[in-house]
């Protein structure tokens, strides 16, 4: 399929083409689309090509969204993974606190791409995200931001709810 | 890289992970049949060696057998591993889960162990090494230097509850000091 034109000269600005799951193309900056480490390696294994990347696991809307956030961060050093002192949750910067003001089912779809496309900081701050949304509340809460089901039979209810009580009452 | 395309939509499908060498391996098993629920005409249209050994390799039919099979392979996946139309907390796979406990506090998790079966399971495993670590984590947040792990005798979390849980040395109350990542002690 590499019948695409040959105008590699100008190789500093190349972009890449990735395809969402419903078919959208989407062409990016390739310093953008590698932040993925997914597609680097895919690139670094195909070499120049012209044909799009098929993310069949990505919807357009949250492409969308890993493109922007992508191309916010192009610049910045990703900190490589095992840097313990980058673990705390409250260091959020205002651009990705407001990056991840979006729908639950939005942001748990971030969190799969970013996992899927293998993009650290992504997963990091969305998971982050996440951990702050559960930060403090009891677990009647918990159930009710996230909409989960009390799935407990009673009996296992009254011996779960009696194991360190301690930490409810705040 | 191997490229995949579906015929006759457009889209197409990558395997990343398999190195290209494992594909002229013999080792593959003998194909199976196309499945029968799988609706989409899967043609190998394109093989390519990687750009580092400097020539690109024909495709040959040895390479598109196998090929295919590990089409059918990354089809069937696919198709089983389409996302719920919503995703959810519940539908995320554990291991995002351990890195959201990551970011909790230890009283966090305690109560997260609390919402519901699927919670309780991650979190209550004695023997789930990755809960082992989740609560190990917690603990090491607390007590940084406390690098050694809990005693034979106990799991993670239990060793944690008796680190955390104990008598008030004022009023004889059993009370838990509770531990916030910004405030220590809450």
């Amino acid at each position: 399929m590499a019948t695409g034109s040959t105008s590699t000269n100008i190789s500093e600005l190349k972009k890449i083409k990735l395809t969402s799951s419903e078919g959208t193309e989407f062409v990016v900056d390739k310093d953008v689309g590698e932040k993925s480490i997914l597609l680097k390696n895919m690139l670094e294994d195909v070499g120049e090509n012209d044909m799009a990347i098929p993310l069949p696991n990505v919807t357009g809307p949250i492409l969308t969204k890993v493109i922007e956030y992508c191309t916010h961060h192009r610049d910045d050093f990703f900190i490589s993974q095992d840097d313990d002192n980058k673990k705390t949750s409250d260091d959020i910067d205002e651009w990705d606190s407001e990056f991840c003001k979006v729908d639950q089912g939005t942001l748990f779809e971030l969190i799969l791409a970013a996992n899927y496309l293998d993009i650290k900081p992504l997963l990091d701050l969305t998971c982050k995200t996440v951990a702050n949304m559960i930060k403090g509340k009891s677990p009647e809460e918990i159930r009710k931001t996230f909409n989960i089901a009390n799935d407990f039979t009673p009996e296992e209810e009254i011996q779960v709810k009696r194991e360190n009580e301690w930490c409810e009452e705040r | 890289m191997i490229y995949f395309k579906r015929e006759p939509s457009v889209k197409t499908l990558v395997i990343s992970s398999a190195p290209l060498h494992s594909l002229s391996s013999p080792a593959y098993s003998p194909p199976s049949p196309p499945r029968n629920s799988f609706h989409i005409n899967i043609n190998v249209v394109d093989i390519k060696s990687t750009i580092s050994n400097g020539k690109q390799q024909q495709t040959s039919s040895e390479e598109q057998h196998t090929g295919l099979l590990l089409l059918n392979e990354i089809a069937t996946t696919f198709v089983n591993n389409k996302p719920d139309p919503i995703a959810t907390i519940i539908t995320l796979p554990p291991e995002i889960f351990i890195i959201i406990c990551s970011n909790l506090a230890a009283g966090d998790l305690f109560r997260l162990s609390k919402v519901c079966r699927l919670f309780n399971s991650y979190l209550c495993t004695t023997e789930s090494t990755s809960t082992q670590q989740i609560w190990r984590a917690a603990r090491l947040q607390i007590w940084s230097w406390a690098e050694h792990p809990a005693p034979d005798i106990v799991d993670e979390k239990s060793f944690l509850e008796m680190l955390l849980e104990r008598r008030c040395e004022w009023c004889g109350e059993l009370h838990a000091y509770q531990y916030d990542r910004r405030k220590k002690l809450l």
